[in-house]
């Protein structure tokens, strides 16, 4: 267990940057996730942690001590990555075990330490059927399995995951997540974990690092990074299905400042007021609200005073999807089956005010 | 008008049963969904649809022709896969264009008939402005809509689907589901929609059909396939997380029904009680289904229907938060919408909405309903 900072961190591939400058702390025993699309950097900044990948500048410190300079097979971190780098000639049960029996460890573990550590990770993992089986003889999301349990069978001072569950089907992943999740919690490990899912990054991190182009985009628990969203970015990024965005202008003329869009005016509440005050009239905004905080009613009324037309149904079981068509715009709305109350024909929505989120469209800065 | 019939389809590989007596039918312009994991045997049935895989044994029947022995050409359908095989050679347009233009069809479009119609889907997708687009050029999602768009030119009769949106990542799945349910009422023909996402099934389904290695399960609307399934595999299959499905034995005290595990006995209602006399035999060992969201948590409770047990883990998903409750070595999964304060090792009771509860039968996963 170990706490780790990133201090002005950057990596350079030829001409490209691609981590610009990342200040960041992962505290001991906290369980951080690194969220973020394709090429935004997040790999690189756990390889460069892992010291697979040099540091272009920057520091990067592990348990207080300066690790730039330090080998990988000194810096006491357990990792595993998407492509499963499993040793082709040996059982599933040796390649897990195979970080306890190396050299420098042997005689930390006995030979039952051993076979219990690998058989109970085996059953939390859902490899106890497979264990004598080769790589070969495995599927994608089993082989995904076996390599995130050889990180964890041993102690390390930061566990660094690169989407070690990418390759597992729906149910599998959600299995895995709870498994990890409690294993964390129960051992307080140092985990650093890679990811685009950010479902994945919601229900196990303590805290997110939203990432995009190289910067850090927010840094937050998954209550403030799905609440106050610091961006359009993070916003839309966060949240399935996505934040519904209306764009439209700022109308300070009259005594309360209006949201003036092609579909409605919307006379921003009080919370919001005091975020637009050195505005002007005609300044871009663009309006955001998660499809849980839309309001929908069969008649028109002061929580629920814009029209539209219901677009697409789907009762989905659990919970229905309601498209709604106001205008050129599709606004997208959750509701609980049993609260349906018309699959077609004309609605009136409102937005619940505290789940409201304003941003300035130029910068995309929460407002 | 296309009414499908397939009537007891078998379909042998070698000694491999992949499809075991299937009889499904689907009316005129229904939307049917096959549903099921992988290797249940769904493209094998929409491949001998197509007529581009032969049947073993059984009869398909369109409308009121038998179509055993027509060739694909023939049969009027158009199928779409989840890759798209466009031509990288050849623009949007042309690709559209394409199943006009082939010899067979020449003679019934004239040029302008093929640019009116490849403009009228073309808006209706949303893919009017990449018309002289190269494939390369295009994104996932607008080359998955282009592929569609190719296989609603000719107006086909019967449509058939194959995962057609599988392997897009999860926001632009999503949009398209909903696109596409809208579109598909105006098609006009019957459909067929393979998938594995039982979202998918729920959403587009006017009838879904649920398949398991080569059987078939249940066909019944998206309600009931959701809150009557017909056997623990259906159960299991829709919902996220799944449904709890709990081992307990049945008991019967002074004409009261209550269902028992370590650690809980809950009386069951009047329909529990009728199914299980009527069903004929001595059921004892069953297993309790509910779903996540009609089970509920307190600190502490009068309630004799209450299930002690400690929380597992919480995982927050924003407005809700699903969480693991750790009964008797078993994991109950449940989900509450609002703030909760829970951590790991609380102790708990998970109160159950006694209407919602499902038994099965847990010598054949079949549910116990009233015969």
């Amino acid at each position: 267990m170990a706490d780790v900072v990133l201090r002005d961190l950057v990596k350079m591939y030829e001409s490209t940057l691609a981590v610009k400058s990342i200040n960041f702390e992962c505290k001991d025993g906290e369980f951080v996730a690194f969220l973020g699309p394709s090429g935004c950097g997040k790999s690189s900044t756990l390889r460069m942690i892992a010291g697979l990948e040099e540091i272009t500048d920057g520091e990067i410190f592990i348990d207080g001590k300066r690790v730039n300079d330090i080998h990988t097979s000194k810096r006491d971190v357990a990792m595993a990555f998407e492509n499963y780098a499993l040793y082709p000639s040996m059982t599933v049960y040796d390649n897990m075990a195979f970080p306890l029996r190396a050299k420098c460890r042997a005689k930390d573990y006995s030979v039952g330490d051993i076979d219990r550590i690998i058989k109970e990770m085996a059953e939390v993992l859902g490899l106890d059927d497979v264990l004598d089986s080769y790589p070969s003889q495995l599927s994608g999301g089993q082989m995904q399995r076996v390599s995130l349990g050889r990180a964890l069978v041993r102690k390390a001072k930061v566990y660094l995951l690169d989407e070690p569950i990418s390759h597992l089907d729906a149910r599998q992943q959600a299995d895995i997540r709870r498994h990890l999740k409690r294993i964390h919690k129960v051992y307080n490990s140092t985990i650093m974990y890679v990811t685009h899912d950010q479902q994945e990054a919601m229900t196990m991190a303590d805290r997110i690092a939203v990432m995009n182009n190289g910067e850090l985009q927010q840094v937050g628990t998954p209550k403030e990074v799905f609440d106050k969203p610091a961006n359009i970015f993070v916003a839309d990024f966060i949240g399935e299905p996505a934040v519904n965005f209306l764009s439209g202008t700022l109308n300070v003329n009259q005594e309360i400042p209006v949201f003036h869009c092609q579909v409605f005016d919307y006379p921003l509440p009080a919370r919001l007021r005091p975020a637009v005050r050195t505005l002007a009239t005609g300044h871009e905004l663009v309006l955001g609200i998660r499809p849980m905080y839309v309001r929908v009613s069969n008649v028109k009324h002061d929580d629920c005073p814009i029209g539209g037309t219901i677009y697409i149904y789907e009762n989905l079981g659990e919970e229905a999807l309601l498209t709604i068509k106001i205008c050129d715009e599709l606004i997208r709305v959750i509701v609980t089956p049993e609260r349906v109350l018309q699959t077609e024909g004309a609605v009136w929505v409102g937005f619940s005010e505290q789940n409201l989120h304003l941003f300035d469209k130029r910068t995309g800065q929460s407002l | 008008m296309s009414k499908i019939f397939l009537e007891h389809v078998v379909k042998k590989y070698g000694y491999i049963t992949a499809l075991n007596d299937l009889s499904l039918e689907c009316q005129d312009r229904e939307f049917v969904v096959i549903l099921g994991p992988s290797g249940a045997g769904k493209t094998s049935t929409l491949r001998m649809i197509a007529g581009v895989e032969a049947i073993t044994s059984g009869n398909i029947w369109f409308d009121d022709q038998l179509v055993n022995e027509m060739p694909p050409g023939e049969r009027e359908t158009a199928m779409v896969f989840e890759n798209y095989n466009l031509y990288p050679h050849m623009t949007v347009f042309d690709n559209l264009a394409y199943p006009l233009r082939v010899p067979k069809r020449a003679a019934s479009y004239a040029k302008e008939d093929v640019t009116e119609q490849v403009h009228r889907i073309a808006n209706m997708l949303g893919i009017d402005t990449l018309l002289n687009r190269m494939p390369d050029q295009l994104s996932g999602g607008q080359k998955q809509r282009v592929s569609l768009g190719r296989a609603m030119v000719r107006m086909p009769k019967v449509f058939l689907l194959d995962e057609p949106i599988a392997h897009l990542d999860a926001k632009l799945r999503h949009q398209l589901r909903a696109e596409f349910k809208r579109l598909s009422r105006e098609f006009n023909s019957t459909i067929i929609y393979v998938t594995h996402d039982y979202k998918e099934a729920l959403s587009l389904g006017d009838k879904v059909a649920i398949i398991k290695k080569g059987e078939l399960q249940q066909v019944g609307t998206p309600e009931q396939i959701f809150s009557e399934p017909a056997n623990t595999f259906v159960a299991d299959m829709i919902g996220e997380p799944a449904m709890n499905l709990i081992p307990a034995k049945l008991l019967i005290e002074q004409e009261r029904l209550f269902c028992t595990a370590k650690g809980f006995k809950i009386e069951l209602g009047d329909y529990e009680r009728q199914a299980v006399l009527s069903c004929g035999k001595n059921v004892s060992q069953v297993y309790i289904g509910i779903r996540p969201m009609y089970l509920s948590i307190a600190n502490g409770s009068e309630n004799k229907d209450a299930i002690s047990g400690e929380i597992y883990i919480t995982e927050p998903l924003g407005y809700k938060t699903q969480i693991s409750v750790q009964i008797n070595k078993q994991l109950f999964y449940v989900i509450v919408t609002g703030d909760y304060s829970y951590s790991i090792g609380d102790k708990i009771v998970l109160i159950p909405n006694k209407q919602k509860i499902l038994l099965f039968d847990r010598e054949n996963g079949r549910r116990i309903t009233i015969v």
